[in-house]
C-alpha cells in the first residue's frame, strides 16, 4: 500500500503540474484536437483520482495490503479505539482522502445544477425576444444588432443567431457558422466544459484548473471547425468567422453587461454571447 | 483561423496511438488503487 501510495503521489504531481504545461504548450494538439482533449479529461481525472487514491492508500497502509482490516477500523470509527497500527498520519491522510472527494463531486453536482438553472433561464428568455428561423428548426433570431452566433444546449437545444448577424453574412457563410454551432451542441462539447469549468471552481487557486479549462475551450472550438469544414466550404467558415470577429457595434457591451454570471461556452473568435448560453 | 485556410497535415497512426495509450494508462493506474479500496470497504460497510 505504501509503495502505491508513493507512486499515485508521484502520478499527482506530474498530472498537476509537468504534464499539463506540456501539453498546453505543444503544438500539436491543433493536429489531433479530439486525442489533446482526451488527453486533457483523462490529465484531469486521472490527476483527482490519483491525489485521492495516493492520500487513501497511504492512511490504509498499516493494513498491509489485508483489506479486511477496513472493517475493523470502520467499527472503531464508530464506536472506538482506533486500531493502534493506525497513526495520526494515517487518520489525516483517510480524512484529506474523503474530503477531497466530497469536495470535487459536491462541486461537480453543484456546478452542472447552477448551469442548468441558468441554461433554462437563458433558454426561456430567448423564447420570449427571439423568433424561429425558417427552415432552420431549433435556431432562433433575436433582433439585435450585435453579430452572435451561440448555442443553449439541454433538452430543447436552441441555436441563437443575431439579426445583426444575419445581415452581416451572406447565406453560405451563415450556414457554416451555423454547421459549426451544430457540432457543439451534437458532439456534447458542453458536458467535457461543464467538467472542466467544476475542476477549476473546484480548485481556483490551482493555476493548471484554469489552464485546462481554456486549453478545452480552443480544442472544442478546434473540433466544431474541422465539423463545420465537412459541410462548408473551409474559406467561407474563415470569412464568416473573420467578419464576426472584426464587427462589433458598441451595442454589445449593453448586451453583455445584461448577461447573467454563468458560464461561457462559446466560440472564443464569435463575439461574446450572454455567459448563460454555449456555443 | 489559419488552421482552417491551411490545414496542417494530420498527427501519424502511431503518436496516436502512444497519445491514447497514455491517457487510459493516466485513468487506469491510480482507478485501479480505488477500485481494490472500494472492493475492500463495500463488504466493510454491508
Amino acid at each position: 500500500m505504501l509503495i502505491a501510495s508513493l507512486a499515485l503521489a508521484a502520478l499527482a504531481v506530474l498530472l498537476a503540474w509537468p504534464v499539463p504545461l506540456a501539453l498546453a504548450s505543444a503544438r500539436w494538439p491543433s493536429r489531433a484536437p479530439g486525442i489533446a482533449l482526451a488527453l486533457w479529461q483523462a490529465i484531469a481525472l486521472g490527476g483527482g483520482l490519483a491525489m485521492i487514491g495516493a492520500l487513501l492508500s497511504f492512511g490504509l497502509a498499516p493494513l498491509q495490503g489485508d483489506l479486511g482490516g477496513i472493517r475493523a477500523l470502520l467499527a472503531s470509527l464508530r464506536s472506538g479505539p482506533i486500531p493502534a497500527e493506525f497513526g495520526v498520519l494515517n487518520i489525516v491522510a483517510l480524512g484529506g482522502a474523503v474530503l477531497l472527494g466530497l469536495h470535487l463531486l459536491l462541486n461537480l453536482i453543484s456546478t452542472a445544477v447552477q448551469t442548468e438553472r441558468s441554461r433554462r433561464r437563458h433558454r426561456a428568455a430567448v423564447e420570449l425576444l427571439s423568433s424561429p428561423l425558417p427552415e432552420q428548426p431549433g435556431t432562433r433570431v433575436l433582433d439585435h444588432p450585435t453579430p452572435i452566433a451561440y448555442c443553449v444546449p439541454g433538452v430543447h437545444t436552441v441555436t441563437v443567431l443575431s439579426g445583426g448577424l444575419i445581415e452581416l453574412l451572406e447565406p453560405a457563410e451563415l450556414d457554416a457558422v451555423l454547421a459549426h454551432e451544430r457540432t457543439h451542441l451534437r458532439q456534447f462539447h458542453h458536458l467535457v466544459l461543464l467538467a472542466f469549468r467544476a475542476w477549476h471552481a473546484a480548485l481556483p487557486w490551482f493555476p493548471m484548473a484554469n489552464r485546462a479549462e481554456n486549453a478545452v475551450g480552443l480544442l472544442v472550438e478546434m473540433l466544431a471547425d474541422d465539423d463545420a469544414r465537412h459541410e462548408a466550404d473551409p474559406h467561407t467558415l474563415a470569412r464568416a468567422i473573420a467578419l464576426v470577429g472584426t464587427s462589433q457595434p458598441s451595442a454589445s457591451g449593453e448586451l453583455r453587461a445584461r448577461a447573467e454570471p454563468a458560464p461561457p461556452l462559446h466560440c472564443p473568435r464569435m463575439p461574446r454571447a450572454p455567459r448563460s448560453a454555449s456555443g | 483561423m489559419t488552421r482552417l485556410l491551411q490545414p496542417e497535415p494530420p498527427l501519424p497512426p502511431l503518436a496516436r496511438l502512444l497519445a491514447l495509450t497514455a491517457a487510459a494508462l493516466t485513468v487506469s493506474m491510480p482507478s485501479a488503487v480505488l477500485l481494490t479500496v472500494a472492493l475492500g470497504v463495500g463488504p466493510a460497510l454491508a
